[in-house]
C-alpha cells in the first residue's frame, strides 16, 4: 500500500532503469537514485511476462507457495529398503535423476549406472546380458516418486533409502545412501568394487544407519544444514561440516546398536566419516521435501525442479504441475582431476540441483569460501554470485544464513519470471561426471541452468487458463473499464 | 583559494534560510568541527553545516554527495555566489528547498490522538516548566523556561537547547494550525530576549538553529512530525525518523516537540 | 511485572546472533531481563536461575529457540517478544565498506531496496516498459513512465493498480515532473513555491514553470500524467489522482489543470473534480485561443497576490518576412498544440506534417519522429534538417521553432540553430524563437536567448506570445 500524500510530503528516491541521461539529471540536482543494471528480457518471452505482469494472481501465489517452501522442517526418521517405501518402485523398474527420458537418449553416465543396477538387482548376469535388457527396462524420473537422486541418480528396489518426513506437515521424500567418491555408481562406474560396495551398503549400512536412527529419535536435518553454512559448507559441493555434525549427533547410537557386529558398527562409522559429501543426499531429500510442499500452486511461477539427466536439464513451476520444461543439458565450466579435461566431461547430470532450488549450493556459495578455488572462481565473485541470485529468488530463507553477508538469510525460491525479465540464471555448484560409462567422477565446478526452460516454462505458465473454479469470476482488476484487458488475457490462453 | 582538482563541482542542495547568505559574495568561513555524517563552520553570527544529501535537512545545511568528509577543523572554505569551494571541496548550489512547514487546518482529536501515541513512546520529560509557560502564553515564564534549559546538558547542542528547539517550532506550528494566532505572535515577542541571553549561555550552532526555529524553520524530520502532529501521515514513522537525527537530539528534539505541541494544543483549547 | 516464555521448535539460530538480540531486547525500555538462546541443558538452567518459570520449556532441545522476555507490563512485553521476531528476521544489509563489491542491481525493484527509492523512473524500451512499471507498482513504489509505445490496455491496467494502491503513475509518455522540488526526465529549474501543476503535457508543465520563473515565484510539485491520460479510455485516471493529491497538499497553494485538448467527456469529470478542490485550481486545457499557458500562469501568480511580471523577449532588429506561409517545427508536443490554436484564429486550418504547401505546424517529438531515435529535446538532428529544408522553400515566408531548456534537455540548442536562423535571415524568413527555460537552467537562458537573437531571431520566453508575433508577421502585419 502506498500513500500519495507521503509522496508529496518529501523528496523522492529514485529507481531509475533505462536510458542514463535520466539518472544523470537527477545527480545533477544533488538528487538521489539508484541505476538498474538493465537488460532486455529474455527472446521470445516479453509477451508472456506481460500476461503474468498483468496477472494479479502471481504474486499472492508466489507468497503462498514460497511459504510452503520455507515452512517445511526436515527431519530424518529412518532408512529402509526403497521397494518397502518408495511409491511405484517394482522390482523391474530403476529411477533415474533429471526429466523423463529413454535408454536410447541416456548418456554415459546413465547408460552405466543403470547397467551397475541391473547388475546389483540381479536382473542382469553380465554386461552382454544388461545391454541386451536396458532397453526394455521400467525408466523413471527419482522426482515422480518422492525421491532425488544425486548424479545418474540411479534407484532401484533393493538399495536403502533415506526417509525424510515434514516436522511441520505430512510429506515425505526419499534419497538413497551416498556412496563416496571415485568409482561410484551415480558416476556411472559400474564395475565389481561398486557392486560389491552396493551390496555391503544394503546388508550392512543401511540397516545399522536405520537402527541407530530408530534409536536416536527424529534428526532435525534443518539445524544441521543451518549449522553448516556457518561453517563453510555450501550444501551441494561441500558436504564435510554437515556430515561431521551428522556424525556427531547420531554417533552415540550407532555405537549403541548392539544387534550389528562391533567391526560392522565401527565400518559404518569409520565409512560415513570418510565420505564428505555423506550429508549430500539427506540434504537434497530435505529439498525435495520443501519443493514437494510448494508445487501446485495455481499461478505461482516458483521453480519447483530443477535436474538433469545427462542428456537434458529440465525445470518443473509450482503453477505448471507436473510438466518439464527442458533443454540440452549444459557443459560444466570447472576444474578437472588427474588429466581429465572438459573433453571427458558428460553434459550436466543430476538431480542434486535441488540444493540450489532451496537456497542451497550456488545460491549458498558466499557462505563456502573454501570452494571458491573448487569451483574457479575468487571470494569476492562467491560473495557476488549469491548477491545476484536475490535478483531472481521470492525469498531469504529464515534458518539458512550467511555469516559474511551479515547473517542474511540464502536467497530461496526461484522466480522464473524474474529469471525470464532478468536474464539471471540460476548458479549451480556441481560434480563432473565422465561421458563414457564406468569412468566415474572426472571434476567439479559450476554449471548455468539453460535459459531455453525458464523461456519455456514462464510462456506456458502464461498460457494456462484461469483457475477453474474462479474463472467465471476472475477479473484482473476490480474495475469494469478494465473490460478489453481481461479479453486480452482470454484470448491469448 | 580553488579546489585542488580540475573536475566540475558538486551539485548541492541548500535550505532557503540560506539563500541570502549564499546569493551575497564569497566570505571565508573557518570550519570549526567535524564529525561522521558532518562538517560545521562559522559564516558571520551562522554555523553552517556541510553534509551528505542523505542527512537530515537541517535549516542551516548544505548537502552534497561528496566533500564534506574530507574538511578538517581550522580548514577555510569560501561561501557565496552559491557556491562553497575549499582546498578539498567545490559545491555549487543548484537547488532549494523550504525548511518552513505550512499550518495545517487540523482535527483537534487526531491532535489528541498524535499527543499521546508520543507520551506512550518517549520518556517524562523535564521541560514541565517550559510547557507550562508556553501553555498559559505567559511571555515573561516562556522567557526563564527557555533561559533555564539554554546549554544544559550534554551534545553538540546541549539536550536543552534542542528540548528548547522543538518546543519553539512545534508550538509555532500548532497554535497557527489549531488558529490561535496570539499564542504565536507572544513567541514572536520573546524571541529576541531569548536568543540575545542564547548568545552569552550556549554554542553557536545551538544558537544559530534557536534563531532558525524562532522564524519558523525547522530539520525535515522535525517538520514531518509536526506535520503528522496535525493530521498529515503517520505519527510513528515520523518519530521514528525524528529519533535518528544525531547521536541524542533526535529524542531531546522530539520530548522539545511534545511538549511544545502540548503547550499548543492547550494554548488553543 | 509480567513474564513472557516461548519455545519454537526447530529454528536454529547462531549463538553469537542470539546473543545480540537478547541483549537488544534487554536495552529495552522498560524491560528488566531477556534472553534468547536454543534450548540447550545450560540455557535451561540459565533460564531458570533467571527466575522464569521453565514449566513448559520441558523437552525442548539444542534445536528450539528459547526467547524468555521480562517487561514492565503487558504491552511491553509484547512490543520486546515481536521485537525479537523482528531482529531475527531482519534482512541485515552489509555496512558500507564490506569487503566485497556487490554487483549492480538489475530489477528497479533492487535498486530500490538498496537505497529506499520510493519513486521509479522507467525509460526502458516500450514494450519492455509495462513489466518493468508494474514491477515496481508491486514493490509499492509510484512510477515515473517516461517510455512511450506502451499500449492502452497496459497504461490502463498500470493506472488501475496504482488506483488500488493508493500510487501515483506518472505517464507512460511522461516526459516531465518535479516532484517536492526533483525535477524527473524533461525539468526546468525552478524554486521551491507554492505552486503545484498537473496534467498530461510535458511542454505545457516546462512552459508554465519557467513563465512562473520568470515572475519570481516557485514550483513545489509537477505531476505529468502521460500524454494519453486525458483520452477517453483512460478517463484521466491519473490526472484525477494527482489533483486529490495535491489538493490535499497543505503547502500548496494554487494548482494549474494543463493539457492538451482533452477529449470532452473527460473533460467534464476533470471540471467537477476540479470544483470539488478546495485549493484554487486553475484551467490551462488548451483548445481555444483564449487559453493560453500564459494567461494561466498569470491567473495563478494573481490568486497568489503576487505581482506578475511579464515573460522576457529578446529581440533587437525586427524580423522582416518575405510574403509565405507560416512553418513551426515544434519539439513540445503542447507548445504546438497551443500554438496551433493561436495561429488557427488568424490563418485557419493549419497542416500537422511538413512537406504540404501553405502553413503548417509540426511536433517533431511525436512518436512517429522518434520511435528507435532519441526525442529532439535530446538530439536535435531531425529538426535541424526538417529546418534547414523549410528555410529552402520558396512558399516559406515565418518560422517558428520551440527551443527547450533544463534538465536532460541538449546541452546546447544554440548552436546548432544559429547558423540556420543566419541562412534564414538571408533568405528573408523570420525566425521566431519560443525559448522554454528558466533563470537557473543549465544551459543558460539568457546567453542561449543572446546568440539566437544576435542570429536574427525574435526571441520570447512565452510561446503564445511567440505564435501571435509568428501569425502577425505572416499576415503581414508584422514590423512593430
Amino acid at each position: 500500500m502506498g500513500d500519495l500524500n507521503s509522496l508529496l510530503d518529501q523528496e523522492p528516491v529514485v529507481a531509475a532503469a533505462g536510458v542514463d541521461l535520466l539518472a544523470d539529471a537527477i545527480e545533477t540536482q544533488a538528487g538521489r537514485v539508484a541505476r538498474t543494471d538493465w537488460r532486455p528480457s529474455a527472446p521470445g518471452a516479453e509477451h508472456a511476462l506481460a500476461i503474468l505482469a498483468a496477472d494479479g494472481r502471481a504474486r499472492p501465489a508466489n507468497r503462498d507457495a514460497v511459504e510452503r517452501l520455507l515452512a517445511v522442517r526436515p527431519q530424518l526418521v529412518d532408512v529402509v529398503p526403497a521397494h518397502s517405501i518408495v511409491p511405484d518402485l517394482s522390482e523391474g523398474t530403476l529411477l533415474h535423476a533429471g526429466p523423463p527420458i529413454e535408454w536410447a537418449d541416456c548418456s554415459g553416465p546413465l547408460r552405466g549406472a543403470l547397467t551397475g543396477a541391473m547388475l546389483y538387482e540381479g536382473l542382469a548376469g553380465n554386461l552382454e546380458e544388461a545391454a541386451a535388457l536396458a532397453p526394455s527396462i521400467l525408466l523413471s524420473p527419482c522426482h515422480h516418486h518422492g525421491a532425488v537422486g544425486p548424479m545418474a541418480g540411479v534407484v532401484s528396489a533393493s538399495m536403502p533409502v533415506v526417509v525424510v518426513e515434514d516436522a511441520a506437515g505430512s510429506g515425505v521424500a526419499y534419497a538413497t545412501l551416498n556412496e563416496g567418491l571415485g568409482k561410484v555408481l551415480r558416476y556411472g562406474a559400474y564395475g565389481p568394487e561398486v557392486i560389491e560396495r552396493l551390496e555391503w551398503m544394503e546388508r550392512v549400512l543401511g540397516p545399522t544407519l536405520g537402527d541407530a536412527i530408530r534409536r536416536h529419535g527424529p534428526v532435525d536435518l534443518g539445524t544441521i544444514i543451518s549449522q553448516a553454512l556457518q561453517m563453510g559448507d555450501d550444501g551441494h559441493n561441500r558436504n564435510r561440516a554437515a556430515t561431521s555434525l551428522f556424525l556427531r549427533q547420531v554417533g552415540a547410537d550407532l555405537i549403541a546398536s548392539e544387534s550389528v557386529p562391533v567391526t560392522d558398527r565401527s565400518d559404518v562409522f569409520r565409512f560415513i566419516d570418510s565420505n564428505d559429501h555423506f550429508m549430500l543426499n539427506l540434504i537434497m531429500a530435505s529439498g525435495k521435501l520443501a519443493v514437494d510442499a510448494a508445487a501446485g500452486v495455481d499461478g505461482a511461477s516458483l521453480v519447483t525442479t530443477m535436474a538433469r539427466n545427462g542428456t537434458e536439464f529440465g525445470v518443473r513451476l509450482s503453477g505448471t504441475g507436473d510438466t518439464w520444461f527442458t533443454a540440452p543439458a549444459p557443459i560444466v565450466d570447472g576444474l578437472y582431476l588427474g588429466s581429465y579435461t572438459a573433453a571427458d566431461a558428460n553434459p550436466d547430470i543430476g538431480d542434486s540441483a535441488i540444493t540450489e532450488t532451496v537456497g542451497l549450493g550456488g545460491f549458498a556459495m558466499a557462505a563456502a569460501p573454501a570452494i571458491v578455488g573448487f569451483v574457479g572462481g575468487t571470494a569476492d565473485g562467491a560473495i557476488r554470485r549469491t548477491l545476484e541470485m536475490y535478483e531472481i529468488t521470492l525469498a531469504e530463507h529464515p534458518s539458512y544464513r550467511i555469516p559474511i553477508l551479515e547473517d542474511r538469510g540464502t536467497p530461496t525460491g526461484i522466480d522464473a519470471t524474474r529469471v525470464v525479465r532478468t536474464g539471471v540464471v540460476p548458479q549451480i555448484n556441481t560434480g563432473v561426471a565422465g561421458r563414457e560409462p564406468g569412468v566415474g567422477m572426472v571434476g567439479a565446478g559450476l554449471v548455468q541452468a539453460p535459459m531455453e526452460c525458464f523461456v519455456e516454462a514462464v510462456r506456458s505458465l502464461a498460457a494456462r487458463p484461469s483457475a477453474p473454479t474462479a474463472a467465471e469470476d476472475f477479473r484482473p482488476w476490480p474495475d469494469d473499464d478494465a473490460a478489453p484487458y481481461r479479453d486480452e488475457i482470454g484470448g491469448s490462453t | 583559494m580553488r579546489p585542488t582538482s580540475d573536475t566540475a563541482p558538486v551539485p548541492a542542495l541548500a535550505s532557503l534560510a540560506l539563500a541570502s547568505r549564499l546569493n551575497s559574495s564569497p566570505r571565508p568561513a573557518r570550519v570549526i568541527g567535524v564529525a561522521a555524517n558532518v562538517a560545521w563552520c562559522a559564516l558571520d553570527d551562522e554555523v553552517v553545516f556541510l553534509a551528505p544529501t542523505v542527512a537530515a535537512r537541517f535549516p542551516n545545511a548544505i548537502l552534497a554527495t561528496a566533500g564534506w568528509d574530507r574538511l578538517e577543523p581550522g580548514d577555510v572554505v569560501v561561501i557565496g555566489s552559491d557556491a562553497v569551494i575549499g582546498q578539498t571541496i567545490a559545491w555549487r548550489v543548484v537547488r532549494w528547498w523550504n525548511p518552513r512547514v505550512a499550518p495545517i487546518a487540523a482535527k483537534p482529536n487526531d491532535v489528541a490522538a498524535g499527543l499521546s501515541l508520543l507520551e506512550r513512546t518517549l520518556p517524562e520529560s523535564s521541560l514541565a516548566g517550559l510547557e507550562a509557560a508556553l501553555a498559559s502564553c505567559d511571555g515573561a515564564a516562556v522567557l526563564d523556561g527557555a533561559v533555564a534549559l539554554l546549554g544544559a546538558g550534554r551534545g553538540l547542542t546541549p539536550e536543552g537547547d534542542d528540548g528548547l528547539i522543538g518546543a519553539v517550532a512545534a508550538f509555532r506550528h500548532m497554535t497557527t494550525s489549531l488558529g490561535h494566532p496570539a499564542a504565536a505572535r507572544m513567541i514572536d515577542d520573546v524571541a529576541n530576549d531569548v536568543v540575545s541571553v542564547a548568545t552569552e549561555a550556549t554554542t553557536g550552532l545551538s544558537l544559530t538553529l534557536l534563531r532558525h526555529a524562532f522564524a519558523g524553520e525547522m530539520a525535515d524530520p522535525v517538520a514531518g512530525l509536526l506535520r503528522a502532529l496535525t493530521g498529515r501521515g503517520d505519527v510513528g514513522t515520523a518519530l521514528e525518523r525524528c529519533l535518528c537525527i544525531g547521536a541524542s537530539s533526535g529524542r531531546a528534539l522530539a520530548l522539545g516537540v511534545l511538549c511544545g505541541a502540548r503547550a499548543g494544543y492547550e494554548a488553543a483549547s | 511485572m509480567i513474564d513472557i516464555v516461548d519455545v519454537v521448535t526447530r529454528r536454529y539460530h547462531d549463538s553469537v546472533r542470539l546473543m545480540q538480540v537478547s541483549r537488544s531486547i534487554a536495552d529495552m525500555n522498560g524491560v528488566q531481563a531477556s534472553m534468547v538462546a536454543m534450548g540447550t541443558d545450560l540455557n535451561l538452567e540459565l533460564l531458570s536461575e533467571m527466575g522464569f518459570d521453565t514449566g513448559h520449556t520441558t523437552g525442548s532441545g539444542a534445536d528450539d529457540l528459547l526467547i524468555a522476555v521480562r517487561a514492565d507490563d503487558q504491552a511491553t512485553a509484547d512490543l520486546a517478544r515481536a521485537e525479537v521476531d523482528r531482529l531475527l528476521t531482519a534482512a541485515p544489509r552489509p555496512a558500507a565498506g564490506a569487503p566485497f563489491t556487490p554487483p549492480p542491481p538489475h530489477t528497479v525493484e533492487s535498486a530500490a531496496d538498496s537505497v529506499g527509492a520510493n519513486l521509479a523512473l522507467i525509460s526502458v524500451p516500450g514494450p519492455h516498459a509495462f513489466v518493468e512499471a508494474m514491477a515496481a507498482l508491486e514493490h509499492g513504489m509510484h512510477v515515473m513512465v517516461f517510455s512511450d509505445n506502451v499500449s492502452v490496455e497496459h497504461e490502463l491496467a498500470l493506472k488501475t493498480k496504482a488506483a488500488t494502491e493508493d500510487l501515483l503513475v506518472m505517464g507512460p509518455d511522461c516526459g516531465t515532473a518535479i516532484v517536492h522540488g526533483l525535477g524527473l526526465g524533461f525539468s526546468n529549474v525552478v524554486e521551491p513555491g507554492p505552486v503545484a501543476i498537473t496534467g498530461a503535457s510535458g511542454t505545457g508543465i516546462q512552459q508554465l514553470c519557467c513563465l512562473f520563473d520568470a515572475s519570481g515565484v516557485g514550483v513545489r510539485h509537477a505531476l505529468g500524467t502521460g500524454t494519453r491520460d486525458l483520452s477517453a479510455e483512460i478517463g484521466a485516471r491519473s490526472t484525477l489522482a494527482a489533483l486529490d493529491a495535491l489538493d490535499a497538499d497543505p503547502e500548496v497553494e494554487v494548482i494549474v489543470l494543463v493539457s492538451k485538448p482533452p477529449d470532452p467527456s473527460v473533460a467534464e469529470s476533470v471540471g467537477d473534480a476540479v470544483s470539488a478542490c478546495r485549493t484554487p485550481v486553475v484551467n490551462a486545457m488548451l483548445g481555444s485561443a483564449d487559453v493560453t499557458l500564459e494567461a494561466a500562469a498569470r491567473q495563478a501568480v494573481e490568486v497568489l497576490g503576487k505581482p506578475w511580471v511579464e515573460p522576457p523577449t529578446w529581440r533587437t532588429e525586427i524580423a522582416t518576412s518575405r510574403s509565405g506561409a507560416l512553418r513551426g517545427l515544434f519539439s513540445g508536443g503542447t507548445l504546438r498544440a497551443e500554438a496551433k490554436a493561436i495561429a488557427e484564429e488568424g490563418l485557419g486550418q493549419l497542416a500537422d506534417e511538413p512537406g504540404v504547401p501553405g502553413h503548417w505546424l509540426c511536433d517533431f517529438g511525436d512518436d512517429r519522429y522518434t520511435r528507435g531515435r532519441a526525442h529532439p529535446m535530446i538530439d536535435p538532428a531531425i529538426r535541424l534538417d526538417a529546418l534547414a529544408a523549410t528555410i529552402d522553400d520558396s512558399e516559406t515566408g515565418v518560422v517558428v521553432v520551440d527551443v527547450v531548456l533544463g534538465h536532460a534537455a541538449h546541452p546546447d540548442p544554440a548552436s546548432g540553430l544559429v547558423p540556420l536562423v543566419e541562412d534564414a535571415r538571408n533568405w528573408g524568413v523570420a525566425v521566431i524563437v519560443s525559448l522554454c527555460g528558466s533563470r537557473g537552467d543549465p544551459q543558460g537562458r539568457d546567453d542561449q536567448a543572446r546568440r539566437l537573437m544576435e542570429a536574427g531571431a525574435e526571441v520570447y520566453q512565452s510561446n503564445a506570445a511567440a505564435a501571435g508575433r509568428a501569425v502577425q508577421l505572416t499576415e503581414g502585419v508584422g514590423g512593430g
